[in-house]
């Protein structure tokens, strides 16, 4: 049987206790995704006898990353700026909840991805990098996420025949196979006859090796294949992204004028390309305790904005040649929320910016562009790099 | 076979391959839907009360 990746699911919570994975309840619709695990499998270099390289192979540090693709709605919007950013104290009510983001600590996620009958599902997620950008208008935001480790699919460790209410997982991938598993999950395991077997798991052993569920018939053989059954998504209403014509950039000497700038589309700055992306440099190191990274944790923050604007006076060659601070806001309003005009929306406020490369290259028939990168930097008078507030009708508690 | 879900959370959710189903609605579907938003409504066997039940008087003893 072949499945269609159309078909897979994101599916995201906040954990409680970071990397200690939940059964994830979001749904959010994906764009792509290419998360993938690298066990860094080494040949066994011991000398054996043999005049072959090797006989077997030998696990190395094991490392989860990857990127998630999604377009930018407020609502997904949040989960991911809250892996990403420390979200402040969420104010209003269901006509419109404003969520506050600071560079801080993120959340830990765990997250679970679709594929075809099974999910695998990643625990102790955190955003290394956050990249958002305008693609043909839609805002289109591409995490590239780090986790402390992974549950997709194992094996019995022992046989069953007959009602069972227990079963083992093989140590062949870790120690403690049943990490990122929670009670409430279902798990399917291929019987002797081929056929799946669906069992909702009652708990998991702190052995790390005994799922337990209701009183169930099935004859497996060790080794038979157990995986997480994927879940059937279900989405709350679905909202557009937010669309470069709905956003309003604007540039100022400090960030109240550039604020105040962002604020009309008549002192606003027409940008024909916009992106920026937030920098979280994550420990991802293994330790003592874990064959997977221990704990991610952010170091140096740090962020890049990108920009495309018509050149119209050499004001932005300067800033470049004289290392001008800049101040950045851009104000995207998304979808109406409720009848009363509460729209959702996005403002990011970049303190203080300055100028790597300022590039006006000449093309026949072309008109001239400056073509900017920005170095996002502290602005020691703000007291504040990045500023981040987000408008969307999903209540504090689920982030 | 179709089974029977109940939407148990308190919003309305669109399932794939099933549709909108509302807070607290039940939907008759081919779908497996394995979601913790949704709870399976078990059928009922419905048996006959034991003095409907007829004794087969053509039995041979």
């Amino acid at each position: 049987m072949n499945y269609l990746g159309s078909k897979s699911y994101l599916a995201m919570i906040p954990e409680v206790t970071a990397g200690v994975a939940l059964k994830p309840t979001t749904f959010c619709p994906l764009v792509s995704e290419s998360i993938k695990s690298m066990l860094n499998y080494n040949a066994d270099r011991r000398m054996k006898g043999l005049d072959w390289k090797s006989d077997d192979l030998l696990l190395g540090d094991r490392k989860h990353e990857g990127d998630i693709v999604i377009y930018s709605d407020g609502d997904n919007l949040g989960h991911l700026l809250n892996m990403t950013y420390l979200k402040g104290s969420t104010t209003g009510d269901s006509d419109g909840y404003t969520h506050p983001f600071t560079v801080g600590s993120p959340k830990s996620y765990t997250i679970e991805i679709q594929k075809g009958p099974y999910a695998q599902r990643y625990f102790g997620v955190k955003a290394d990098q956050l990249k958002a950008e305008f693609v043909d208008q839609k805002m289109q935001i591409t995490a590239s996420i780090k986790a402390t480790g992974q549950f997709s699919a194992s094996a019995l460790k022992e046989a069953l025949s007959g009602s069972v209410t227990s079963l083992k997982l093989s140590s062949a991938y870790d120690l403690k196979p049943t990490a990122g598993l929670v009670a409430g999950d279902v798990i399917t395991v291929v019987g002797d006859d081929g056929n799946g077997v669906d069992l909702t798991l009652l708990t998991v052993d702190a052995d790390g090796e005994t799922l337990t569920f209701a009183s169930t018939a099935i004859t497996g053989a060790i080794g038979n294949r157990v995986y997480l059954k994927a879940q059937t998504p279900s989405y709350t209403g679905i909202v557009d992204p937010f669309f470069l014509g709905d956003t309003l950039i604007g540039v100022g000497a400090d960030s109240t004028s550039a604020t105040t700038n962002a604020g009309a589309k008549s002192t606003a700055t027409g940008m024909y390309s916009f992106a920026f992306t937030l920098k979280n440099n994550l420990l991802d190191a293994s330790a003592s305790g874990s064959k997977d990274p221990l704990q991610l944790l952010p170091q140096t923050r740090e962020a890049e904005v990108t920009t495309r604007r018509l050149f119209e006076t050499p004001e932005q060659h300067l800033a470049w040649l004289n290392s001008t601070k800049q101040a950045i806001t851009m104000i995207s309003t998304g979808e109406e929320m409720t009848t009363a005009g509460t729209h959702e929306s996005l403002s990011v406020k970049f303190h203080k910016v300055k100028l790597t490369t300022n590039e006006e290259n000449l093309e026949v028939d072309s008109l001239i562009f400056d073509t900017q990168t920005f170095e996002v930097l502290y602005d020691s008078s703000d007291g504040s790099a990045i500023e981040i507030s987000l408008v969307n009708k999903t209540a504090g508690t689920a982030y | 076979m179709k089974n029977k879900y109940k939407n148990i959370s308190k919003l309305d959710l669109f399932v794939p391959q099933v549709g909108l189903v509302k807070a607290g609605e039940e939907v008759l579907t081919e779908v497996d839907i394995n979601n913790s938003n949704f709870e399976k409504v078990e059928k009922v066997k419905i048996t006959p009360p034991k003095e409907l039940i007829t004794e087969d008087k053509n039995k041979l003893n």
